[in-house]
């Protein structure tokens, strides 16, 4: 027992000197990887520029003035003015807080209900597993744009049906993903040597199987992000998303697509600033997978 | 593992996820909004008409009944009636289907006849410019929204350049715009899958010993490498398929194409969810038929499938 207790002691202290060197490394991985970096810039600036409309805006984005309808970019209107005469800019400003927000909270809800049944699953084995893959098999089994298309419409529209939604449609993989990583390092020795010193099998996971995931989970939430930008986009466009005139993105785009012959910029504008976002963080997850273990390579997909 | 055996457990596997998928589909429609009984009512009716409606469809039974007789019914092939159309959901499905087929095995194809060749040149010649581009482009592919990628598409072509019709069907004119804007957004996995198993493929042990033993670089490549790397780019086509046959929900509403897709987005604005359900539940039983369909040809193929078990 004695014995068991310093050799586990020991090792946790090899371990803590060999994560501070791993996150060195990451850090100079990421530094060299001048796409990536970028992604993390933009990704910044995006926030930033969401955080600050909820103190300044140019204007005020949900103030119509039908006498300036439908104006290209100007000086007075960088990005122009949409169908009803309220400034783009403002409103994209305004805007990033459903997008950004949205996809911030559903990628984090989605991940940490996916990481607790993948864990569950991967080191209990047995029936718990069975029950919990078989829960995933039937999420994959709908398309991911349908399955929330079918909970929005169920649940009514609104921003806790989009996170509802989106976290739903995306826990599966996460759980699935997480096992995988979890089978693999089960019956690695310093497992055993926790279970030998006698912790709970909370603890376990908690402390030993939990970190080990971190890498491959924090992979996947940057493509998801990507993704849940474009399925939240998607469902306000069709009009399932965000209600007008809130002007989440995607929801400008289906406001201003009627008038998009006569004004282009009502719909391109909101649409570059959804493809932006969506792919920095793409080039972010490709970036960190790289950073964090070449071997994810073949493993982990985007969108 | 034996062929036939793989094949019941995997028939097994996809019977219980099915199951389970009308479950969920089941369940969704529970906490729909309104009350089924009082829409087929209508406004006027009074608490005895709807009490009376309510029992001729089963709801006053309990949940589980509810949920037998439910699936029963599926298998009957009896999805229930449009509020809508008043017809059999089912007609409606089929009457749409053609257009969703003809849509998804056309954007296949030309997602197919871009990405394989451009993904074995990116797999042979990996550092080269032309490589950089592709894998960029397949990049923005997975980036790229679709609605707005379809407007603007429907901005040039239809608008500006005025080659080409922006809504409906009729014509293999109709048919551009909508297959192509589907293509683009499959085209990124399946130029990435190709280049990787391609790479795979030629890494191969078999490969070097062509290689060594002189046979030139063609015959190496079609006879070794292609043939063994085939195999997951074909799973991927089939499940892309399979996504398509129910996935293409953005695409068709925006082209106004009279898919399924389509139809769904309506019967949902509509309120029709006998309607919504019937097409969300032909979606999965697509998918999920589709997803089997290619695991047996995958194990069917290459039978070390067959021991990966997979639960």
């Amino acid at each position: 027992m004695e014995l068991a207790n310093t050799r586990y002691n020991n090792v946790l202290s090899q371990i803590k000197q060999e994560k501070t060197k791993r996150r060195r490394e990451l850090l100079e991985t990421l530094r060299k990887n001048k796409w990536a970096l970028a992604s993390l810039y933009i990704i910044i600036a995006l926030c930033a520029m969401s955080l600050v409309s909820f103190i300044y805006t140019p204007y005020n984005p949900f103030q119509f003035n039908l006498a300036i309808a439908r104006q290209p970019p100007s000086l007075s209107h960088p990005l122009g003015t949409d169908e009803l005469g309220r400034d783009i800019l403002s409103r994209i400003m305004y805007g990033g807080r459903y997008t950004l927000g949205i996809s911030f909270i559903s990628v984090t809800l989605g991940a940490l209900i996916g990481v607790a049944l993948g864990i569950l699953a991967g080191y209990n084995g047995g029936k718990v597993d069975t029950v919990i893959m078989r829960i995933v098999d039937i999420m994959l089994a709908f398309p991911t744009i349908l399955l929330a298309i079918a909970l929005v419409a169920a649940v009514g529209q609104g921003v806790k049906s989009l996170i509802l939604a989106i976290s739903i449609t995306t826990f599966p993989v996460y759980a699935r993903l997480v096992r995988g990583t979890v089978l693999q390092i089960v019956n690695e020795d310093y497992i055993t040597a926790a279970k030998l010193i006698g912790l709970s099998s909370y603890k376990i996971m908690v402390k030993h199987v939990l970190p080990n995931t971190m890498s491959v989970v924090i992979v996947q939430m940057s493509y998801y992000m990507g993704l849940s930008i474009l399925l939240a986009s998607a469902l306000g466009f069709l009009g399932l998303g965000v209600p007008p005139p809130k002007p989440e993105w995607g929801t400008m785009i289906g406001g201003g697509r009627i008038y998009f012959f006569s004004a282009p910029h009502i719909v391109v504008i909101p649409g570059i600033f959804i493809f932006i976002t969506s792919l920095a963080f793409n080039l972010l997850g490709d970036g960190l997978r790289e950073a964090l273990d070449p071997k994810l390579r073949g493993l982990l997909r985007r969108g | 593992m034996s062929l036939g055996k793989f094949i019941a457990k995997r028939a097994f596997q996809a019977f219980v996820t099915l199951i389970g998928a009308l479950l969920v589909v089941f369940l969704i429609m529970r906490i729909l909004p309104g009350d089924p009984a009082r829409l087929i009512a209508g406004p006027e009716a009074s608490w005895e008409d709807i009490e009376n409606i309510r029992k001729m469809l089963g709801l006053d039974k309990p949940l589980y009944i509810q949920f037998i007789e439910y699936v029963k019914c599926v298998f009957k092939g009896d999805f229930g009636k449009s509020i809508k159309y008043g017809t059999p959901v089912i007609n409606e499905i089929l009457a749409r289907l053609p257009y969703t087929v003809l849509l998804a095995v056309a954007a296949e194809a030309i997602a197919v006849a871009l990405a394989l060749p451009l993904g074995v040149y990116s797999a042979l010649k990996p550092n080269s410019t032309l490589s950089r581009f592709i894998s960029a482009i397949s990049l923005f592919g997975a980036s790229l929204p679709i609605f707005w990628l379809a407007l603007i598409f429907i901005y040039i072509f239809s608008a500006k350049l005025k080659w080409l019709p922006s809504f409906g069907a009729g014509s293999w004119k109709h048919l551009i715009l909508p297959s192509f804007t589907l293509a683009l957004l499959l085209m990124g996995n399946l130029t990435r899958i190709t280049r990787s198993s391609v790479m795979e493929a030629a890494s191969m042990n078999h490969v070097t010993t062509a290689v060594a033993k002189g046979l030139d670089n063609g015959k190496v490549l079609r006879r070794h490498v292609l043939r063994v790397s085939m195999i997951p780019i074909v799973t991927i086509m089939g499940l892309q398929i399979g996504s398509l046959l129910g996935g293409a929900v953005i695409t068709e509403t925006v082209f106004a194409w009279p898919g399924i897709g389509s139809l769904l987005i309506d019967s949902i604005f509509y309120r029709d969810y006998p309607l919504a359900q019937g097409i969300i539940l032909f979606i999965v039983l697509a998918f999920v038929i589709v997803n089997l369909a290619v695991d047996f040809i995958y194990g069917l193929i290459d039978p070390r499938v067959r021991s990966r078990t997979w639960s």
